[in-house]
């Protein structure tokens, strides 16, 4: 995987995923971000426009405190329509899935392998990463 | 039964000899309708009868007791006859709708409950599953990990053995989230016939080794709104446990329509000549994880999917069957508008 130029933002209620997906994908990027909830991705989000704006990969669960993962990533789309974004969702119900093909997310059902996890990771930045 | 039959005589008997006593015509008529009435809805149309026959003959009793003329005996006669009659044939219908309505009013209070606890067993399985999701994530996740980073092949054969594990625990979680989900997938217009033509050809070798073999019965297409893949899984729960049912049998399918209640509807009927299902499992055959099976055979997760399935497609299940002669499964669909 060659995303070095990208940082990473990932955000899950559990921290034993996010150490998962830290140390599963990490290393492939030149900075790891975590956010353990909606209102903390959003946050790291803004404050994350001014010094990288597009140039980062989110990977977020759908089901997390305060706001989910899909409302937060409905809101960035409206600043960087083609931001790489990666939803991991247990339960991705039709809804869920609409709302995710027209962000043009790339959606993770869980459980997933991390060979699974590389494979979306690759397909959000592909096009994007040198 | 035998009382009330008893008491319906006492009361006819008793109207008889009032009747006979006072000689008072047309208020004893009437009264005869009581024990006639009572006898068609409370013993049954036979007793009904007798007390009609009882009655005429109370009447010309007495009327030949009051000294009535031979043509106005006729009369009178011939006219209470049919009232009587008429009164027997009118009692028995009511008490024919009103035991048809009795039955269906319990059918639909039994259907009524039986969804809602399915209902609840779908939101708790839903529930279960989706906080299973995580920390099922986090173990595989690692095992892996520790599989890619070890040298040792002891350490990454035992890792294996934890994500085959761990991969079928998914499946189950996978079919509890298919059997509590509140959505459906893509629908579109499809031919029912051909969705169970194709679960029927599937399953046919396995068929043939139990010995048994699988008959279609499809007629004309069956149009409907679905999801093509989501009732073939439906149509292959229904024909596998059918095959697992019994041994050197056959499992009839008929693809078709049928009404209920007016509504034209699809059905599809799988039969099988099987052992048939105890009456007190009946009601548990849709919860999840109820099976009768061997352990290996089945998790009891395919009936309860299928019934969410055909739930989400606002269509039913019904099941009839005999201990020893096997069970009947109809699937029950709306039509393609």
């Amino acid at each position: 995987m060659t995303t070095s130029s990208l940082r990473l933002l990932i955000a899950d209620d559990s921290s034993e995923m996010l150490s998962l997906v830290r140390e599963a994908i990490g290393h492939a990027f030149s900075d790891v971000v975590e956010a353990r909830d909606g209102r903390d991705l959003m946050w790291l989000l803004l404050r994350s426009e001014l010094t990288h704006g597009g140039d980062q990969l989110i990977v977020t669960d759908l089901c997390m405190p305060y706001y989910d993962g899909l409302d937060v990533l409905e809101a960035w789309r409206e600043l960087y329509p083609d931001h790489p974004t990666t939803l991991i969702t247990a339960f991705p119900s039709a809804d869920v899935r609409e709302r995710a093909a027209k962000l043009k997310v790339t959606m993770l059902p869980k459980p997933f392998s991390t060979t699974s996890l590389r494979r979306a990771i690759r397909e959000a930045t592909d096009g994007r990463a040198g | 039964m035998a009382a009330r039959a008893s008491l319906i005589a006492l009361l006819a008997m008793a109207i008889g000899f009032g009747d006979w006593v006072t000689g008072i015509e047309l208020p004893f008529t009437i009264l005869y309708l009581v024990p006639v009435a009572l006898g068609v809805r409370l013993v049954g149309r036979r007793f009904g009868l007798a007390m009609a026959i009882l009655a005429t003959c109370w009447l010309s009793a007495s009327l030949v007791h009051d000294g009535a003329s031979t043509s106005s005996m006729a009369w009178n006669v011939s006219g209470a006859t049919v009232i009587f009659l008429c009164a027997v044939w009118t009692t028995d219908r009511l008490s024919h709708y009103v035991e048809q309505e009795r039955v269906m009013r319990r059918l639909a209070i039994d259907q009524l409950r039986h969804a809602e606890r399915l209902n609840v067993l779908g939101t708790l399985s839903a529930g279960v599953a989706h906080e299973l999701g995580t920390p099922l994530n986090v173990i595989a996740g690692c095992a892996e990990l520790v599989s890619e980073e070890s040298a040792d092949d002891r350490v990454r054969r035992r890792m294996r053995t934890i994500l085959d594990q761990v991969s079928k625990v998914s499946v189950i979680i996978r079919r509890l989230l298919d059997f509590g989900r509140r959505d459906g997938h893509p629908r579109a217009r499809l031919d029912l016939a051909q969705v169970t033509l194709a679960a029927a050809d599937m399953l046919e070798s396995t068929a043939r080794k139990r010995g048994s073999r699988i008959e279609v019965d499809v007629g004309e297409p069956v149009w409907l709104e679905g999801n093509a893949a989501e009732l073939e899984q439906v149509m292959s729960n229904l024909i596998l446990n059918a095959i697992q049912a019994m041994q050197h049998g056959k499992v009839s399918i008929r693809v078709g329509t049928t009404t209920r209640a007016d509504q034209p509807l699809a059905c599809v009927e799988v039969a099988d000549e099987g052992c048939g299902v105890p009456a007190q499992n009946l009601p548990h055959i849709f919860d999840p994880f109820f099976t009768t099976k061997g352990v290996g055979e089945g998790t009891g997760l395919g009936l309860s999917v299928s019934y969410g399935i055909v739930r989400d497609h606002a269509g039913t299940i019904e099941v009839a069957s005999e201990l020893g002669h096997g069970s009947r499964f109809s699937v029950l669909l709306p039509l393609a508008s």
